[in-house]
């Protein structure tokens, strides 16, 4: 099986996965996403219509929260929470890992997404310029806020 | 994937037989509901571009009817069809293939597969006129699915069928409604109840009810008849 | 330092928005796979003019047969029995005629045409195939006749093209003309009837044994030629345009 394809359905999961926090729903919407896709395009063009790709996946995540905003957040998020004791490993963090676990989640799910996408899953800023329907300058933009905004979020929260 | 239907109308001389219907349809399984004469058929014909429309017009996904890209997803199964004498199951579903475009190979390997999947295969060497009703049937079925259709026609599929080949056509409707646009007319409100994902209820040329089963409340057959007030 | 950042901002996240290992990975990449492997397939297709040519191959070998054995028939005649006049042989072609015509109605007879109008290809390439290829057919090896008969008897090449020619077109032009203003099976008896008409008519004139010419002055014969040639073509050509649409209900 191409690497390509393997590693962009695990990216795609894990993009829908930080929108719904739930296992099965973040797969099956991966797996639509990509039937989608492939209704139009062949499956080695995933590498250059990447964008397309994540759109699709948007679009189906946002349709998935208008059918299901009356759910409360899975128990997932729980895990999550408490699981951060042990991230921590030998080595030194110049951000410590909580503290930034719990300034992401308090970020808006677009601020999350852009972080999603550039420092998770190694989405180009052309790319994203595509998703968004926005200029390149202004993603680099919007990544220099969003980091501000964590930076801000974290300092006040050290000065608790 | 979206059928686009506008106001398709068909007249003969002072006779409507189709009168200006409009609906979208999106992937799922259709049944089309109505008495001999309601206009299915003619509806039907409409869609496959088989019936030039009096009026209106029918596309799939921006393709208009008469265009090849629409032909090329469609697979139609007719209420009545015949064959060329000395045609063997095989033979039959080769020369469709042929008019749908397949090369040699793939129609081969594209007819044993169908053989198999509405079991045929053990007859396919047989000449079709030593098939039985359901057999034909099942042919036919057959053929409608050579070309993987993204829009599936069916007129009066279970009319022939024994009980087990009921079940069995219903299981692969339902897989092909999954993805593609599935409508198929029948005047057995049975075989609608258990596939169907909307109902569309045709009298006298106009569409009388369209929604899900459910919204019928229960009882179809017994929707159905009051509907048109006549006893299956 | 900021480069430092960076990267552990990067590993850092993909720890934050790590997600559970997903379960249906490996089954739905196979099914990709196979789908595409299919799409594939489907992508080597027939031009047109393939299917023109599988068309053809369908067309009932003995139609071929039986156009070359009256052409081989009337060698042999000519060539072993002189001073036969020509009507015999226009009392034979109505027949021919008869068969390019039974060819192209084959989808009506055996129910086939809502299936082959509903299919890809325009039904206007498998008439064209069917009545083009046979017709054509017919028509050149009855011109071929033309020049062989001229070297071996005494008439007029206009007399020969005429006697073959003409009872050829005025059967084919009828029998479609009927075709298109009755559609139905009452057609299918009444071409029969048309050839055997026409048939019958050339052969009580040969026995006869009147002349062409004592009918009508060549002037008139060439009219008509022309006419025939004109009309019949004419009609098979509407035969074939009426043909995307299924003309009975």
């Amino acid at each position: 099986m191409d690497y390509n394809i393997e590693e962009q359905y695990d990216k795609i999961y894990r993009y829908c996965y930080m929108h719904v926090r739930h296992r099965q729903t973040a797969e099956d919407l991966t797996q639509e996403a990509f039937l989608r896709f492939l209704e139009n395009k062949s499956y080695r063009e995933v590498g250059k219509c990447l964008a397309y790709l994540y759109t699709i996946a948007r679009n189906l995540c946002t349709d998935y929260y208008r059918r299901n905003k009356e759910e409360a957040l899975p128990d997932e998020y729980e895990r999550l929470l408490s699981s951060s004791a042990e991230d921590k490993s030998g080595e030194e963090y110049l951000i410590d890992t909580l503290d930034l676990r719990e300034a992401v989640q308090q970020l808006e799910i677009e601020e999350q997404e852009l972080l999603v996408w550039r420092y998770v899953n190694d989405v180009s800023v052309t790319d994203i310029a595509k998703i968004l329907g926005i200029s390149r300058f202004a993603v680099h933009r919007k990544l220099k806020s969003v980091l501000g905004r964590l930076e801000d979020i974290m300092g006040k929260g050290r000065e608790h | 994937m979206e059928l686009i239907i506008d106001r398709l109308k068909k007249q003969y001389g002072s006779k409507i037989a189709v009168d200006r219907i409009s609906r979208k349809l999106t992937p799922g399984v259709y049944g089309l509901l109505g008495a001999n004469g309601a206009g299915k058929t003619t509806l039907m014909r409409m869609l496959c571009g088989i019936l030039k429309p009096t009026g209106g017009s029918v596309s799939l996904d921006g393709f208009d009817v008469s265009s090849e890209e629409y032909r090329k997803a469609l697979g139609y199964l007719p209420q009545d069809f015949g064959y060329y004498p000395n045609f063997t199951g095989k033979d039959f579903l080769m020369y469709m293939a042929a008019l749908k475009g397949l090369d040699k190979n793939s129609a081969k390997k594209r007819c044993r597969e169908l053989l198999n999947l509405v079991g045929l295969e053990s007859v396919a060497g047989k000449k079709v006129k030593t098939y039985s009703g359901g057999m034909k049937q099942r042919l036919g079925i057959a053929q409608a699915l050579l070309n993987r259709p993204k829009l599936l026609i069916l007129d009066e599929p279970t009319a022939g069928l024994d009980p087990k080949e009921r079940v069995r056509f219903r299981d692969l409707i339902a897989e092909l409604g999954e993805r593609n646009i599935v409508i198929l007319s029948t005047h057995i409100v049975l075989d609608i109840e258990h596939i169907a994902d909307r109902i569309l209820m045709m009298k006298d040329g106009q569409l009388i009810f369209d929604g899900t089963p459910y919204e019928v409340g229960g009882d179809l057959e017994h929707f159905y008849l009051e509907q048109f007030g006549e006893v299956e | 330092m900021k480069r430092r950042l960076k990267s552990q901002l990067k590993s850092q996240m993909k720890m934050i928005y790590e997600a559970p290992v997903p379960q249906g990975k490996e089954a739905f990449l196979q099914k990709i796979e196979r789908m595409e492997k299919e799409e594939w397939r489907q992508e080597e297709e027939l031009s047109c003019w393939k299917v023109l040519g599988i068309q053809i191959g369908y067309i009932r070998k003995w139609n071929w047969l039986v156009s070359v054995l009256f052409f081989a028939a009337v060698i042999v005649a000519e060539q072993s029995v002189k001073g036969r006049t020509l009507w015999g042989l226009s009392a034979f072609v109505p027949y021919l005629a008869l068969m390019v015509v039974a060819e192209g109605l084959r989808s009506t007879r055996y129910r086939m045409e809502e299936l082959e109008l509903a299919s890809r290809f325009s039904v206007k390439y498998i008439l064209l195939a069917r009545l083009g290829a046979l017709g054509l057919f017919q028509l050149c090896l009855l011109l071929l006749l033309m020049p062989f008969l001229y070297t071996i008897r005494r008439e007029a090449i206009l007399e020969i093209g005429i006697h073959i020619l003409l009872p050829w077109l005025s059967t084919v032009f009828v029998m479609f003309l009927m075709i298109r203003k009755m559609h139905g099976r009452e057609s299918h008896s009444l071409c029969v009837g048309t050839a055997v008409i026409v048939s019958g008519a050339c052969m009580t004139f040969g026995i006869m044994n009147v002349s062409m010419f004592d009918l009508a002055g060549a002037g008139v014969w060439t009219l008509l030629l022309v006419s025939g040639a004109v009309l019949a073509g004419r009609e098979v050509y509407q035969f074939i345009r009426q043909s995307e649409e299924l003309q009975w209900n």
